[in-house]
């Protein structure tokens, strides 16, 4: 194999692939299904986010004026920076859907970059955000568990909590670094291909 | 387009996208059996939107080469594709050394970056340098000397 032409013929050596895959009957279905499926998706999980943020609403119009003021705002704080995070997620991925991969290569390669770009502004600044709101919502309610609760099982709400909070924070660390990552290697094929 | 016509479409470009796919992950089947199914997938949930005046060809192209130039987003399987997969052979001139020659080809191929990776698989598989340059959305010269410079550094990697 001396040339690109020996290349050539050795490529076209290979059998025609007959894959394991489905027919083109199972195909369309599957389309059809995934469609339908997606469209659930989105009507439940803005469903779900909806309800939680109705309740949290209802929550503090009720129980607002009280005198555990600081439980609502815990709680609160708590809840808006869970939703605030699913909400950030949901919506990144359905944004990312939209980018048809029915474009040319440079013209999807753009689009995903700045996708990430966008995502990257926004995680370095919700996330953050919704970490902080956390902690504070929690080491606002810490006082009224330890009124409330055995010494035992206070330690052990304030030792899982703290434990949870690393856990998710070694969880979102990773994501960001991930995708940096790729960040960087689909700027450098935009640039090889500009080349 | 009818149920008939996209069946058609799928015994015509089937092999060709998974023949691409596969190239692009190392000689991996797997992978390319999947990507190639959601390939499939899209073009029929969009062909509504496909312009008639287009080349369908071109289309399913575009959308595959998009696909697995994504695929990392999906999963991290950069350093894990395999180049222990190999296709089969059909040639009379078949020899047991053709084994070894195509998993350098797939392992010298892997070794391109991604872009360049696409447009040499199509090279490969005959596609016209202006049907290349529609899929990738560079000009006819500037895919030219991107060609000629990959098809340099593919020969030189697979006569060593």
């Amino acid at each position: 194999m001396d040339t690109f032409d020996d290349i050539q013929a050795l490529w076209g050596k290979q059998n025609e692939p007959h894959p394991s895959a489905d027919s083109p009957d199972k195909i369309m279905a599957k389309a059809d299904k995934n469609k339908k499926e997606l469209r659930l998706n989105h009507l439940s999980t803005m469903a779900i986010l909806t309800v939680t943020v109705g309740v949290v609403i209802w929550y503090a119009s009720v129980f607002g004026n009280r005198a555990y003021t600081d439980v609502t705002i815990g709680l609160f704080l708590m809840i808006a920076s869970m939703i605030l995070r699913i909400g950030f997620e949901y919506f990144s991925l359905r944004k990312f859907n939209q980018i048809t991969p029915k474009n040319t290569t440079k013209a999807c390669l753009e689009a995903t970059i700045s996708f990430q770009k966008l995502r990257r502004r926004i995680q370095f600044f919700v996330t953050p955000l919704s970490l902080l709101s956390y902690v504070l919502g929690f080491v606002m309610l810490l006082p009224y568990i330890k009124a409330g609760v055995s010494e035992g099982f206070y330690w052990y709400i304030l030792g899982s909590g703290v434990v949870l909070l690393i856990f998710f924070s070694v969880i979102i660390y990773r994501q960001i670094k991930r995708e940096i990552h790729l960040m960087n290697h689909l700027e450098e094929s935009y640039t090889k291909l500009m080349e | 387009m009818t149920q008939a016509e996209f069946t058609e479409l799928y015994k015509k470009y089937f092999p060709k996208v998974f023949r691409l796919c596969k190239g692009y992950f190392g000689g991996n089947s797997d992978i390319a059996t999947d990507i190639t199914q959601e390939v499939f997938v899209n073009v029929w949930q969009q062909h509504e939107t496909f312009r008639q005046e287009a080349n369908i060809g071109t289309w399913i192209y575009q959308i595959a080469a998009n696909k697995c130039l994504l695929y990392l987003r999906k999963a991290s399987t950069r350093n894990e594709q395999s180049t222990e997969i190999l296709p089969d052979v059909q040639d009379e001139t078949y020899d047991t050394s053709t084994d070894e020659k195509l998993q350098k080809m797939y392992a010298c191929i892997a070794q391109l970056d991604d872009s360049n990776r696409l447009i040499i698989l199509m090279v490969l598989d005959g596609l016209g340098y202006d049907e290349i340059a529609a899929i990738v959305g560079v000009s006819e010269d500037t895919l030219r000397v991107k060609i000629h410079r990959i098809k340099k550094a593919l020969t030189a990697c697979v006569t060593t």
